[in-house]
């Protein structure tokens, strides 16, 4: 059993805590609002009052945040994580950030003597109940090493689970520039896969037999099978907003130019994110990508 | 066993002609460039002809399987063409990747000759041939397709009625839309990630095993470490194949704007010399804009 703290309960990261706690470890937390917290509380979780209380109480410290604004807000300051930080600690970020804030971060906890490694993970609120979450890590060897066995029991399955779910992939800030590379490809493919949809629609294929020929396809990725389903209806609960997408495809597109790789159709996917957030779609799953170009497309859904 | 003829031994053909006999049926063969491979399969049992219009009027069911759709004009017009050979209770299975609209018109004369006509596209690439794991597409009267059914399954065991006339092609046309775009953005997902510091292998092991390891990503993701020898599907193809998407898109108002990117990215692979080349050399093309020697 670990001692371990959990900063950010959003959809991933509360659910990430649940599974800590169904694992037997005993679990700090702090969420900018308590509220969301409550039922966790309820079921054991310890609430701290501030993030540096998490860092203080902890030795392992997760933290799962929506972009790198927050992240200085629950690290910076008298009550931010790196001020409860000390030797034998370990931050592990799982948030989406640039690999530069990540590596930069990293650098203020290990003057504190504690260290940090980036964690992001690819998968969706299904595939974490699957135990089918995938693990990326950055940063030192040795620190991945210490806390793996808390990182396989996240990814483990409800029944005895296959594959390897936990990757190192370099130093620090690489795990963060796989992540950002792979997500590119889910709202490119995303897009692509309505363009199709609409064309055999329009065509005069009904809606479902062609969502039915994509899906034994050879285009059918894991993406296209789980979100299949939201051409027809979005989930209340999106599993990946257009916001959060969209803030994916601008690290992407601001990695590219950095190292100079250009993204064609990344800086297309990104453009229909900017017409689906115009749309007001913001908040929807960015499987909602279907109805924009559907809208343009001339067709009345629903 | 059935009586049946085949138009256009390319590639694909020769490979679908010699699984057919496999499987016990007679074929009559031809093809306007005679290849080197119809020798192997005139000793393997096929039956040589001199026309189209022999091979309709020698078999029952008749596959033509070309190139594009200048090709299918070709081969279906004239005195020597498919047309000319047809009539009343024969059925043309056309496997080619062509406009639906112009498979529709086909159709219509087909049918003035008393005969019938699908639509057949088939999505997989040479190697599934052999294994009979070509996936098949059909467009065209239900009584039609089902009597085509048996002979279809021999080909592959993924057969699929789609509608009618021109639809399978318009499926096939929309799925290979996602073809080729997948195969660009996983083209950036690996030239980013490597120029970022992360090793080749190290990430064509992390994506295909990702949410985005469609079978395509799992198939060509290992082809960027490796360019295959022979084309599986190159590049001049999928370019023809983004065309008629594309052409089918403005015909539908249905805006393509990722087909339309890649669309551009094949013109470039073409302007290069790998016209030839599988169209997974798409990353060959990104890589170099990149400055990384692929």
């Amino acid at each position: 059993m670990a001692n371990v703290g959990f900063v950010g309960l959003g959809v991933m990261g509360s659910r990430m805590a649940e599974k800590l706690m169904a694992m037997g470890h005993r679990v700090t937390s702090y969420n900018r609002t308590r509220e969301k917290a409550q039922g966790l509380i309820d079921k054991g979780m310890h609430w701290a009052g501030t993030p540096r209380e998490v860092a203080v109480e902890a030795d392992v410290i997760f933290t799962s945040i929506s972009d790198a604004t927050a992240m200085s807000a629950i690290t910076e300051g008298p009550d931010g994580l790196l001020a409860g930080l000390g030797p034998g600690k370990v931050l592990v970020d799982m948030s989406t950030v640039s690999p530069e804030s990540s590596r930069a971060l990293a650098a203020k906890v290990r003057e504190t003597g504690a260290d940090m490694l980036d964690a992001p993970v690819s998968g969706t609120v299904a595939t974490l109940l699957e135990g089918k979450l995938l693990i990326m890590v950055g940063g030192r060897k040795e620190t991945f090493e210490r806390v793996k066995p808390l990182l396989e029991d996240l990814t483990s399955a409800p029944v005895a689970g296959k594959g390897p779910k936990v990757s190192y992939l370099g130093e620090n800030g690489m795990a963060l520039v796989m992540k950002i590379a792979m997500n590119l490809s889910l709202a490119v493919q995303m897009l692509a896969f309505s363009e199709g949809v609409l064309l055999a629609e329009k065509s005069g294929i009904p809606r479902q037999t062609a969502v039915e020929a994509f899906i034994r396809s050879a285009v059918a990725s894991p993406m296209v099978i789980y979100r299949s389903p939201f051409l027809t209806k979005l989930p209340d609960e999106a599993w990946h907003t257009v916001n959060m997408m969209q803030k994916d495809m601008l690290l992407a597109l601001e990695l590219g130019r950095r190292v100079d790789v250009p993204l064609p159709t990344t800086a297309i996917a990104n453009q229909f994110l900017t017409a689906a957030r115009g749309m007001g779609y913001m908040q929807k799953d960015f499987a909602v990508l279907f109805k924009v170009l559907a809208e343009m497309s001339g067709l009345k859904d629903e | 066993m059935s009586n049946l003829g085949f138009v256009g031994l390319g590639a694909m053909g020769s490979r679908i002609t010699k699984r057919l006999m496999s499987r016990g049926h007679a074929v009559t063969g031809y093809d306007i460039f005679p290849p080197a491979k119809a020798q192997d399969l005139i000793a393997a049992g096929m039956k040589w002809t001199t026309s189209g219009r022999a091979v309709c009027q020698a078999a029952d069911i008749t596959f033509s399987m070309v190139t594009n759709t200048a090709a299918l004009q070709g081969a279906s017009e004239g005195p020597d063409g498919l047309l000319a050979g047809l009539g009343p209770g024969k059925l043309l299975i056309d496997m080619s990747t062509v406009s639906p609209a112009v498979s529709r018109a086909l159709a219509a004369k087909v049918r003035e000759k008393g005969a019938d006509m699908i639509d057949a596209p088939v999505s997989g690439s040479v190697s599934l041939v052999e294994q009979g794991k070509l996936a098949v597409m059909v467009g065209g009267d239900r009584a039609t397709f089902e009597r085509a059914k048996p002979v279809l399954e021999d080909i592959g065991q993924k057969v699929t009625y789609v509608g009618t006339n021109g639809l399978a092609l318009a499926m096939k046309v929309a799925t290979n839309i996602s073809v080729a775009v997948q195969m660009l953005a996983f083209a950036e997902s690996v030239v980013l990630a490597e120029k970022a510091g992360v090793p080749r292998e190290t990430i064509i092991e992390i994506l295909t095993n990702s949410a985005v390891a469609s079978p395509l990503v799992q198939y060509k993701g290992p082809l960027v470490l490796k360019m295959p020898y022979q084309a599986q599907f190159n590049t001049i193809m999928m370019q023809k194949d983004m065309t008629l998407a594309l052409e089918l898109g403005r015909e539908l108002h249905v805006p393509l704007p990722t087909a339309a990117v890649v669309n551009e990215l094949l013109s470039s692979a073409c302007a290069q010399g790998f016209g030839e080349k599988d169209f997974a050399i798409l990353y060959r093309v990104l890589a170099q804009m990149s400055g990384v020697s692929a």
